[in-house]
């Protein structure tokens, strides 16, 4: 039966707040009984020291994880430049796998790769834990990669990787392996674990910013409504053309509409996605999902409002079960570039209490580029949203 | 009545989507931009809270390594630069040496300086094109902020350097010079919390040699005795200070003293001396009293409260002296006996001196009939011998075993006055048969007084059979005996005159 918790600290000193993530998580000197490490950290600290740093004080654990714009813990959120949050996992009912090189063309391949891996490890695996690189990807590709190993019913959650919001590179962590492009991959195969998941993400299309897509290639688009794309989406926002991502993607959050049925259980008729880059022409963009021509988009525009109900509605969904740990993605979006921190620690504080009430239920969150989560029972890839994932014993467990 | 609505033309309706569009595409981005706004508003909130945390732990930081660590952890959390550095000059001012560093992989030790490269009074943000930076290259920094470190004297002695590295300079956020009133004024609170801290342990310093100082000056010059004189120290004290007083003056003197330490050599009478002041200073301090003159073989002690508290510390003083007597007979050295003297009424303390050097003194007739007194010790056998003046001040005088001993005019005085014998400090066996033959000593000095020799005789020598150590008693028996033999030539009186101190 693997046990969790959790640690967090916001100290510059990369080896004093590991230490201090590893001593609230497992106690002074509790290291040498963890098996493994899922990390966020922010871009200030020095992966390799933080390895490093956990290494030494877990010596037994395998390491994953990725950078983030920010990380969350019970104790809170911290989007400063050097935040660390950790969860430590004890048990060996678990398999990690990863693999490097990722990007829009290999994105299937890369999938499959590790899931077939981890399978091979584990064949009982019953949720996976996928991070992945956030910014040139197929997503819906590494779903699919994954679910040809394990099939789709197989609950995939996790996050992609980002940085403080430059769109230059995210990292992440396997062991002592720091990677650029990677996706990493962990199988949790405790049979009394179940997911409860909680996704929303509190947009709302813009009726006249609608775009069809016609021309694309892979999850690069090339022309929006016969124009090309990436100057029509500026002008739209009366934001010159050579624009980049980074400056705009707290506004380009652009929706594709989903099924009723899947709207309905979203409580949102769209899913998002952000443009993180920008070709060096400034005429295309690239998506980190497959866009087919002739599929449409629309510009979102968040509404606070719906942001806190879908918070609200989000626990209703664990029916005041206390989870045995709780992962967290939420976009970065989400963070400071949208909520001054009064608003952001609102939004946490109303996520967190109702779910922890007041114990202490070990959580680890990293703000990311966007998040994975069934939806429906069927995998998906979303941007701009905050997503719960409980591990909550079954009953009888 | 309004005009109805006039039906709008497709042109019409088009310029007016074309216009809301433009205007929903323009608020996203002041939306985007407010936030933008907030953010930063946010990150200065952040900054002047870190610098608050900074203040309070830099408070409770020892030394300056500590310090300066704290200092560096502190502006990289405020400010979310990458690496930082303290240099300080060398003596020759020609370069820096690094004294602590944040966020380096290979920290540099010397770095060469010239004031050609930056104007170091004021904070600068400089970056990868000017000269500082290019003159220290092993630093990879793409942009630093530089702010002077001043001494107490306001001389600068180094400066803080933070910034960003190439390798990182895309993730952090540049320096501005929005960065520069507020990181100038960090530095500058780290170093006047530097400095403070260096004045706390200077002011630390002075004051524990102040207070050993006054510790060993009260050694000379007690406490009590500012305290009685009303100052507060000892440099309030001048010559001819004084106050005026009614206390009670205990005189000890070691017996036998000169013959001891003529014996055992000055050495050893030192030790001696000062074996015996240990035991017996802090009986006198436990009674309120205090010291106030050691004079070669004894001391005089003053009490300023009650007279019952000069008896009591007598009594003590005696029994902490058999006490040690038992530990120098183990070490086989000389036991060491004192009489003591008691008297009260008013004096005079206060301060002597020509100006160069001065002393706590007492003035009075209290103080000099308190020294006769002790001398009385030897003449009576007794352990201690104290005057009317205290018996007529004591507020319990039953707590005290106490007789009579004479009644007599000392040397170079002109007034009677009545002596007494404190007992209780008697072996018990002394004190015992004393107390047996109080009644018959009693009497016998009514004889004695009124010229009835011969009964007074009796009475003493059965006062000496029964007590033989009772040398007062034995005394008053070779007295009348004298008087018999040679009767008074004047008028009887019933006073002793001693003409010898």
């Amino acid at each position: 039966m693997l046990a969790f918790s959790s640690g967090m600290s916001t100290s510059v000193n990369t080896k004093v707040a590991t230490q201090e993530c590893v001593e609230i998580a497992m106690g002074e000197g509790g290291g040498a009984d963890c098996d493994l490490i899922a990390l966020h950290s922010t871009m200030g600290h020095n992966p390799n020291q933080v390895i490093a740093a956990l290494r030494n004080a877990c010596p037994n654990a395998t390491i994953i994880g990725c950078t983030g714009s920010g990380v969350i813990g019970r104790e809170g959120v911290s989007e400063s430049m050097r935040s660390l949050a950790i969860m430590t996992v004890q048990g060996k009912e678990f398999s990690v796998a990863s693999a490097d090189g990722l990007n829009g063309d290999n994105s299937f391949e890369l999938g499959e790769r590790v899931a077939r891996e981890i399978k091979e490890n584990h064949p009982d695996v019953n949720m996976l834990y996928l991070l992945t690189s956030g910014l040139d990807l197929r997503s819906d590709q590494v779903i699919e990669g994954v679910e040809s190993v394990f099939g789709p019913e197989m609950p995939i959650f996790g996050a992609t990787a980002a940085d403080n919001g430059k769109a230059i590179k995210t990292l992440q962590f396997h062991d002592d392996l720091v990677m650029e492009h990677g996706v990493v991959l962990a199988g949790f195969a405790d049979p009394t674990l179940e997911l409860v998941l909680g996704i929303h993400h509190g947009s709302v299309p813009l009726e006249s910013m609608k775009f069809e897509i016609t021309k694309s290639d892979g999850n690069k688009i090339i022309e929006l409504d016969g124009e090309p794309a990436w100057p029509t989406l500026m002008a739209k926002l009366d934001l010159p053309a050579d624009s980049e991502a980074a400056e705009t993607m707290g506004m380009t959050g652009l929706g594709v509409d989903l099924s009723p049925e899947d709207g309905e259980a979203y409580d949102n008729p769209q899913v998002l996605r952000v443009p993180l880059v920008v070709e060096d022409d400034h005429q295309s963009f690239r998506l980190p999902t497959t866009c087919p021509e002739g599929s449409h988009v629309a510009l979102m525009q968040r509404d606070e409002q719906r942001i806190f109900d879908g918070v609200e509605r989000m626990n209703g969904e664990l029916n005041g079960r206390r989870p045995a740990a709780v992962f967290h993605a939420d976009c970065m979006a989400r963070g400071r570039l949208t909520f001054n921190r009064v608003l952001k620690d609102e939004i946490i504080a109303k996520t967190q209490y109702p779910v922890c009430g007041e114990d202490d239920v070990p959580w680890l969150g990293v703000y990311g580029y966007s998040e994975y989560a069934p939806l429906r029972g069927k995998n998906q890839f979303h941007s701009y949203t905050t997503s719960i994932f409980a591990l909550v014993r079954k009953e009888g467990a | 009545m309004s005009e109805p609505a006039r039906q709008r033309t497709y042109e019409e309706l088009l310029a007016i989507c074309t216009r809301l569009e433009a205007e929903t595409g323009h608020q996203l981005l002041v939306q985007h931009n407010l936030n933008l706004t907030k953010g930063r508003v946010d990150r200065e909130l952040m900054r002047f809270k870190s610098i608050q945390a900074f203040i309070v732990n830099a408070l409770e930081v020892e030394s300056s390594g500590e310090f300066f660590s704290l200092t560096l952890e502190a502006i990289i959390e405020a400010f979310e630069y990458e690496v930082a550095l303290v240099l300080r000059y060398t003596p020759d001012g020609s370069q820096f040496v690094a004294t602590s560093e944040f966020g380096f992989d290979d920290p540099p030790g010397m770095l060469p300086f010239s004031t050609d490269w930056i104007d170091l009074k004021q904070t600068c943000v400089v970056g990868a094109a000017d000269p500082l930076i290019q003159n220290w290259s092993e630093l990879n920094l793409a942009q630093a902020i530089v702010s002077p470190l001043h001494d107490k004297s306001d001389r600068i002695t180094g400066v803080i350097l933070a910034g960003i590295t190439h390798d990182n300079a895309d993730f952090f956020e540049s320096i501005t010079d929005e960065h520069v009133s507020a990181y100038a004024m960090m530095v500058r609170q780290a170093g006047a919390l530097w400095i403070n801290h260096e004045l706390n342990e200077e002011i630390q310093s002075h004051n524990e040699r102040l207070v050993t100082l006054t510790d060993s000056y009260s050694r000379f010059v007690p406490f009590q005795f500012l305290e009685l004189l009303n100052r507060d120290s000892i440099e309030e004290i001048g010559a001819g200070d004084s106050t005026a007083l009614d206390m009670s003056v205990l005189f000890a003197d070691i017996r036998g003293f000169t013959t001891m330490s003529e014996q055992m050599g000055p050495s050893d009478a030192f030790a001696m001396l000062n074996e015996f002041l240990s035991v017996v200073e802090p009986v006198i301090e436990g009674e309120q009293g205090f010291v106030n003159q050691y004079h070669g073989d004894g001391i005089m002690a003053l009490f300023p409260g009650e007279a019952d508290a000069a008896l009591r510390c007598a009594s003590a003083m005696l029994k902490e002296a058999d006490a040690l007597n038992t530990r120098r007979r183990s070490r086989n050295v000389v036991e060491i006996r004192f009489g003591l003297g008691i008297n009260s009424g008013p004096l005079m303390l206060g301060a002597i001196g020509g100006g160069q050097r001065l002393d706590s003194s007492v003035v009075g007739d209290t103080a000099n009939l308190a020294s006769r007194t002790e001398n009385l010790t030897k003449l009576y056998g007794a352990l201690i011998v104290f005057t009317e003046h205290t018996k007529d001040r004591l507020k319990n005088a039953g707590a005290f075993s106490i007789r009579e001993l004479d009644h007599l005019v000392v040397a170079g005085r002109e007034g009677a006055t009545t002596v007494y014998e404190l007992m209780d400090a008697d072996p018990p066996d002394v004190k015992s048969q004393k107390q047996e033959t109080l009644a018959q000593f009693e009497r016998g000095l009514e004889h004695y007084r009124t010229g009835e020799f011969s009964p007074a005789l009796k009475r003493f020598e059965a006062c000496v059979a029964l007590a033989p150590k009772d040398m007062a008693a034995a005394l008053y028996v070779q007295r009348c005996r004298d008087l018999i033999e040679t009767p008074p030539q004047t008028e009887w009186q019933g006073l002793t005159v001693l003409d010898r101190k």
